[in-house]
């Protein structure tokens, strides 16, 4: 209703007769409507090359990889991307980590892998790689510090040890999509979080001040971790020197 | 009436084509058929109208002679209906993802769905990894379905068959665009002169005509008074001036001073049933919505959860094609110093998927009362609605919807409002904030405040003398609650009084007593009303639980900046500024600071502006108060408000966080909810307001008000 509202500023085109204006305009509004519907329903390939304009295009952009989760939907990574190439350097251990971790048979010596830099998460929200927005570097907007759903294992009363779920925090600097076992994976790379918690960074762990998770900063150790994993982008607000994790909303529009 | 079956030529039996009755029709093109047959078409409209306005007829008009059903001979020429089936949208994405990155979090194989692979050598014989690209998701081209011609409803529609459409594409697509861009008409002059254009009709004038002939758009006018106080309807269709202002209806030469348009609303939704995509959809998702609403839910989701809805499927109203829908109203104003204040009411199809109903094109206007000023009798101009969904709840035969090869029966009803406050308060026919009785579902008493000559609503009067009885309970509260009986009774006396021509002051004391200043169109309607929509039983007998408060209104707008303004020192209770939760300004000044700094670590998804508060508070829109009361406000405030005042702030917090949510509620979330806000209002009172006769400008209606948010989203759904 707000939104219909404000759209009807712009069609009083008149001073003397705002109302008449006003009326004359919608009906031209809905008329025009009409038209471009049928045009888009009934005649859509004359209607594409007479307007100059593809139809939207539902769903991902073109480039993407889905990756199905057995659990939740998909998640899917998203241009831009680099060709395959082998990973090397710290690049490269942390992936045959990460591969021991998720109990990979066959670890090749070489890994090849394609890297991406955007990544739709299982929340349905689309995480970067780095600063978006305007050119401006003061309007750019951080997209990329996310939390992952982790576990950590814990003593129990009897001596054994048991698994309780954790969230820990850190950059995505960027996705890479490997191929082991006879099957793609998809990862994401991720600087850890650094907080009064956890001061060099190995876990990711945020600290709570007044209720609220915080964080110092980044700087932690670098990794991989499944995509799946990932599961929301949070935001931040800097108070007294520390970071605190913002409450991430459900926003009623993507747009 | 059949299609001649000889390529696109019609049988048309007008007037001119027959020559005055004295052959048989002639063949003619489809556009020809329509523009011979315009004219008839458009009258369906003020069919079985006799008590409201004029419609676009003269004051004495007689009767239209057209029978309500259409004669057989008045349809369009019948077109191909497909015959696909509907399918029911059944296909639901559970929410969550469960994941953890542990050992067992095996990552699954991809799906890829072509073949976009490249295979490269590996020089060092290292098995090589094969990338699938997912193809491109571009708009498939598929081929185009037929258009569905409505022979008995009227519809907005293209009266132009595909290939006429075709040979002006042009024109259509210019058109199109220069309506979007709100080109001027010297712009579109211009782009038209352009050797370069396509466009057959090369001047504007050219062009509109050509529009005309070939879109129908269902319109009525209304005669209204030229000052914008009242609509010439219902028991006014034969007065010749204005009974508020005293303006003449005509001009000297016998036409209307001024006019109000009214879009049909059974046209547009015939249109919208009609279309192949968007009638297919509406179909699937009505069989959903009676599925869910038999199914029963944890919680509510959507409106099929709703009381209301399970109300009207009850009453056996929701049979065959019925489309349940939100009427919306909000005064706007531009041009303060000229003054134009227009109320826009619209209709939001709620067939149409959650996605698609919020869209601006689906939320369709059906008139903007004429200002300049707020109308003096809104519901004078509620009446043509009204009308139309009389017709709409007797039901519509003849609609021919998309997939289906029968005609069917159009069906649909009202089933919730959406308002601000004083939007409300005009809807119910309220005497608002100035009188003892405000709240919509409950009936307890306000106070007055001698010093400032206002009535406000804390749980107990703190008047000397009145031994601070309790006015209404914030937990397990036994105020009487508002029915449509009730309302109705409370209108009655009112009425009454006016009728037999009581002082203004006795009617006044009676208003503000009940909170109630007569019959209202939508809630409490009067015998006359009840027998002129006899088909709107079942509507009225929903009760106040139809038109809940907007959240967006009642919290974002009114008890979140209200707090801040409390904890900023910005609202003082006789200029007291030492109180224990107002917050130093050099302290506020820094939040404000921190606010506006916190923009480019906060993803846009999530808040597009921040703005210093401290600066900008007065100029805060709702989403802005969303996002701090939602995210900001929690670590702003900690530390800085003792935490008692911050508790308080965290529970209306945590309720907004369930309450402002996409996708509806659990009932676990809505007895968290409950208690949240239980929480917030008692502590208010307690710590805030402390029961002091001075303090009394601290209980506004918008905090008992809260305590409606829990029963509604019950009674009508998220709101």
């Amino acid at each position: 209703m707000e939104r219909k509202i404000g759209a009807l500023g712009k069609l009083i085109r008149s001073h003397s007769k705002p109302h008449a204006s006003l009326e004359e305009n919608l009906k031209r509004q809905c008329k025009a409507e009409l038209v471009s519907n049928f045009g888009e329903t009934y005649l859509s390939a004359d209607w594409t090359s007479t307007t100059g304009k593809r139809l939207a295009a539902h769903g991902l952009p073109r480039g993407n990889f889905v990756v199905v989760q057995t659990i939740g939907p998909d998640c899917a990574l998203l241009p831009p991307t680099f060709a395959d190439a082998n990973l090397c350097g710290d690049e490269l251990t942390r992936m045959r980590a990460v591969l021991d971790q998720e109990q990979a048979i066959e670890v090749p010596l070489i890994i090849r892998a394609k890297k991406y830099f955007r990544a739709k998460l299982a929340s349905g929200k689309i995480a970067g790689s780095k600063l978006v927005g305007s050119d401006c570097d003061k309007h750019r907007r951080r997209n990329y510090l996310v939390r992952i759903n982790s576990t950590e294992q814990f003593e129990l009363p009897d001596g054994s040890v048991g698994q309780r779920p954790v969230s820990t925090f850190g950059a995505v600097l960027h996705y890479a999509l490997v191929f082991i076992d006879g099957q793609p994976m998809a990862l994401a790379y991720v600087e850890r979080a650094i907080s009064a918690k956890d001061r060099q960074g190995r876990f990711g762990y945020a600290a709570s001040k007044y209720g609220v998770e915080c964080l110092l900063g980044l700087g932690g150790l670098r990794y991989y971790v499944p995509i799946g994993a990932v599961g929301e982008i949070v935001g931040t607000m800097e108070r007294e020197g520390v970071h605190f994790v913002l409450f991430t909303r459900e926003p009623f529009s993507e747009s | 009436m059949e299609p001649s079956g000889g390529g696109d030529l019609y049988p048309c039996s007008c007037f001119s084509c027959t020559d005055g009755g004295r052959r048989g029709p002639s063949t003619v093109s489809r556009s020809t058929w329509f523009k011979h047959n315009a004219a008839e078409k458009r009258r369906r409209m003020c069919q079985g109208r006799s008590d409201v306005g004029t419609a676009g007829c003269e004051p004495d008009d007689t009767p239209e002679s057209i029978s309500a059903g259409g004669p057989s001979d008045m349809g369009p020429p019948a077109a191909s209906v497909s015959n696909a089936g509907v399918e029911a949208a059944a296909a639901r994405v559970t929410g969550g993802s469960g994941r953890r990155y542990d050992a067992d979090a095996t990552p699954e194989p991809s799906e890829t769905s072509s073949s976009d692979s490249s295979s490269e050598e590996d020089p060092e014989d290292v098995p090589l990894p094969e990338f699938l690209q997912e193809s491109a998701p571009e708009a498939r081209i598929e081929p185009s379905p037929s258009p569905i011609y409505q022979p008995d409803v009227s519809t907005n529609e293209v009266r132009l068959p595909v290939a006429e459409f075709r040979d002006c594409r042009a024109d259509f697509a210019l058109y199109a665009y220069t309506v979007q861009h709100n080109l001027t008409q010297a712009a579109v002059a211009d782009l038209l002169k352009l050797s370069t254009s396509g466009a057959k009709y090369r001047t504007p004038y050219l062009m509109e005509r050509f529009i005309d002939e070939s879109v129908n758009l269902e319109t009525r006018s209304v005669d209204c008074c030229i000052n914008g106080c009242l609509a010439f309807t219902h028991k006014r269709t034969r007065q010749t001036a204005c009974d508020a202002c005293g303006s003449p209806r005509y001009k000297k030469n016998g036409a209307p001073a001024k006019q109000i348009t009214y879009w049909s609303i059974v046209s547009w939704l015939a249109y919208l049933l009609g279309h192949p995509v968007i009638g297919t959809s509406m179909l699937a998702n009505m069989a959903a919505a009676l599925r869910a609403a038999d199914e029963g839910a944890d919680g509510v989701h959507d409106y099929y959860h709703s009381d209301n809805f399970r109300y009207l499927r009850a009453r056996g109203v929701l049979r065959g094609i019925f489309v349940p829908m939100n009427l919306g109203t909000d005064g706007f104003q531009f041009w303060r110093q000229n003054g134009f204040e227009g109320w826009p009411i619209t209709i939001t199809p709620l067939s149409l998927s959650p996605d698609e109903r919020a869209k601006y094109k689906y939320q369709l206007l059906v008139a903007v009362t004429p200002g300049p000023k707020q109308p003096v009798d809104l519901e004078s101009f509620l009446h043509p609605i009204m009308d139309e969904l009389n017709e709409l709840a007797k039901g519509i035969p003849g609609l021919r919807v998309a997939g289906l090869t029968s005609p069917q029966v159009l069906r649909a009803g009202v089933l919730n409002f959406t308002t601000d406050q004083s939007g409300g308060d005009k809807l119910y026919n309220a005497k608002g904030v100035n009188s003892y009785v405000y709240n919509r579902l409950r009936k307890f008493p306000g106070v007055h405040f001698a010093s400032g000559n206002h009535i406000y609503y804390p749980p107990n009067d703190p008047t000397p003398g009145r031994g601070n009885k309790t006015l209404f309970s914030v937990h397990n509260s036994t105020a009487p609650r508002r029915t449509a009986a009730s309302i109705a009774a409370d209108a009655a006396p009112v009425e009454h009084a006016r009728a037999e021509g009581k002082s203004i002051a006795y009617q006044t004391s009676i208003e503000q007593k009940t909170g109630i200043k007569g019959y209202s169109l939508f809630f409490a309607p009067s015998p006359g009303m009840r027998l002129a929509y006899p088909h709107l039983k079942d509507m009225w007998e929903m009760g106040p639980t139809a038109a809940p408060y907007d959240l967006m209104h009642l919290i974002l707008l009114n008890v979140v900046p209200h707090m801040w303004r409390l904890f900023a020192g910005l609202k003082l209770v006789n200029k007291n500024n030492v109180e224990a939760y107002i917050i130093p300004k050099s302290t506020v000044a820094l939040m404000g600071r921190e606010l506006r700094a916190a923009r480019p670590t906060v993803p846009l998804a999530q808040a597009r502006s921040l703005r210093n508060i401290d600066v900008h508070h007065k100029s805060f829109k709702a989403v802005d108060w969303l996002h701090f009361v939602l995210c900001t406000g929690e670590v702003l405030l900690a530390g800085r408000i003792p935490g008692e005042f911050y508790d308080i702030f965290m529970a209306l917090c945590r309720a907004c966080r369930l309450l402002f949510r996409p996708r509806g509620v659990s009932e676990t979330e809505i007895m968290a909810i409950d208690k949240d806000i239980k929480y917030f209002v008692t502590n208010y009172y307690a710590r805030i307001y402390r029961g002091s006769i001075e303090r009394l400008p601290l209980c506004l209606s918008t905090i008992a008000t809260l305590l409606d948010v829990v029963p509604l989203p019950r009674a009508c759904g998220p709101a």
